[in-house]
């Protein structure tokens, strides 16, 4: 498994444990938009990042965590690979 | 081949389908006589538009929309308002594009700002008063956001890509316009099938009319239950309930809006998601008017949060918070000078932001507290948290739309205040 698909996948499960209790993974694609539909609030954003920046050991800046690159689950995972690398 | 050719693909059946149920809204505005005449001109202007739009090369898309709004905007508004408005933006291009710091070119901008402020009190300049109203409802948000990305940007931003930002074409009829997001916008361009993207702009643009209707109907009722005609309880309720969904109106016309903007190929989120089944104040406050929710977590929020964080992450949170809702009740006023050119700082527009702000905060330390995960809710329950959600924010909605704090006592009342 590819490093990306490794990221995106572990996003996706941690999404689906932490705020979508009961929902299908097939329901969660890599691209469903997670904010601007209201799957995550902000603070949900906020624990989202708490942990990828722990699982991952990188640390994002504001800016990096808006709409643009942080409401898909393979820009997240796109962000924290350009951050591991 | 980019992901937005792919996503250009002409389909002919598809596209007279759009077009036919373009016609049938076309009719649809001039049958209600939805909004005015100008706004019917303005939908037939991007309607034709839009089966031009449709059959251009990817590359060309983007400006022929910047052509189109321009074009737009000078049909719609005085010439010299127009030409103002383009005027002045260019400058403000201008300065960002300048070879120099970003500390420089957002001081330059602060100073224009400044100095159009200021020209707004000396009338003998002959400038036409709509210059004022149109030129905040295209700058006096979207520049900050502007600002922030340049800030952050790695190559300053073409003019085309500021041009689509700022002079999107129902933005010069529609002055009251949801905070679009630059990057929202940038990354949303053809990002899915075209078609698809139109169809769903069409559906929304319907939501958005069945809501202006609907909003017609409220104004009708109401007449009835005026705050001089309640005399009972049940009198109260109906008025309180007539006027917060008088809201439909923003509602409406924001899903026309960014329904819009679908049928050039801009994939934006909704404005609004059905913010009349609240389940508690922060279910509110996510979903109603979300592109300013979204504008308040991007400039304030989130920066707040990341740089209090390392002191603990329930004090970042709230700190944000409270700040998210000073802001909003700043900027609020902001908005209604630029619109109105006066300044909405009433008592009770500083109790509503208040109170609202606070309550959220309570929820918001309640569910940072709780850390837990989510869970399913019972529906009954969530009736229930549905129904009291609503009634108090009828309840504060009342006071927020009333003129002064003692005619919204009036009103409680039933104006036996001022009879004694």
């Amino acid at each position: 498994m590819s490093d990306i698909s490794e990221i995106k996948g572990r996003i996706k499960e941690y999404i689906l444990n932490e705020f979508l209790p009961g929902e299908s993974a097939g329901n969660l694609a890599d691209d469903t938009p997670l904010r601007t539909s209201g799957v995550l609030d902000s603070i949900a954003t906020v624990k989202l990042v708490s942990f990828v920046e722990d699982t991952y050991n990188i640390e994002l800046a504001a800016h990096e965590t808006g709409i643009q690159d942080f409401d898909r689950i393979e820009d997240i995972a796109a962000l924290v690979a350009s951050k591991k690398s | 081949m980019s992901a937005g050719f792919a996503h250009a693909r002409t389909d002919i059946r598809r596209f007279f389908l759009i077009l036919i149920q373009l016609g049938l809204l076309l009719f649809a505005f001039k049958a209600y006589h939805i909004e005015s005449p100008v706004f019917l001109t303005m939908s037939a202007i991007a309607f034709a538009g839009f089966a031009v739009h449709y059959w251009l090369p990817p590359t060309i898309k983007e400006p022929f929309f910047v052509a189109l709004s321009a074009a737009t905007a000078f049909l719609v508004l005085e010439p010299i308002v127009a030409g103002l408005v383009f005027g002045t933006g260019i400058v403000i291009y201008g300065i960002t594009r300048l070879p120099v710091s970003w500390g420089i070119r957002c001081g330059l901008v602060i100073v224009v700002a400044v100095t159009v402020i200021a020209l707004r009190s000396v009338p003998e300049l002959g400038v036409p008063s709509a210059y004022w109203p149109t030129l905040g409802a295209l700058f006096m948000f979207r520049l900050a956001i502007y600002l922030y990305e340049l800030k952050h940007a790695k190559k300053p931003f073409r003019f085309l890509e500021f041009a689509t930002y700022f002079f999107m074409l129902p933005n010069f009829y529609f002055l009251f316009f949801p905070v679009v997001d630059f990057q929202t916008m940038r990354k949303g361009f053809l990002r899915r099938d075209m078609n698809d993207l139109a169809q769903q702009g069409i559906m929304w643009m319907m939501r958005g009319t069945l809501q202006l209707l609907i909003y017609r109907v409220i104004i009708l009722l109401r007449g009835s239950a005026t705050p001089e005609a309640v005399t009972t309880l049940p009198l109260l309720i109906k008025n309180m309930a007539l006027t917060y969904l008088l809201y439909l109106k923003v509602s409406g016309t924001f899903h026309i809006i960014v329904g819009l903007l679908h049928l050039f190929g801009y994939d934006l989120p909704e404005t609004h998601r059905k913010w009349a089944i609240a389940s508690s104040l922060t279910d509110f406050w996510r979903r109603i008017n979300i592109y300013w929710k979204d504008f308040m977590v991007k400039m304030v929020y989130l920066p707040v949060y990341f740089r209090f964080r390392k002191g603990g992450e329930l004090r970042a949170q709230l700190v944000g918070t409270v700040l998210v809702f000073v802001l909003t009740w700043v900027l609020h006023a902001w908005q209604f000078w630029w619109l109105s050119g006066k300044w909405l700082l009433t008592v009770p527009d500083t109790l509503f932001w208040g109170i609202l702000g606070a309550l959220v905060v309570i929820n918001v330390f309640k569910e940072v507290r709780a850390a837990r995960r989510k869970t399913a809710v019972a529906l009954p329950v969530r009736i229930v948290q549905t129904v009291g959600t609503m009634s108090l924010i009828m309840f504060l909605w009342s006071m927020w739309s009333s003129p002064t704090l003692s005619a919204w006592f009036e009103l409680l009342t039933y104006g036996s205040l001022s009879s004694e």
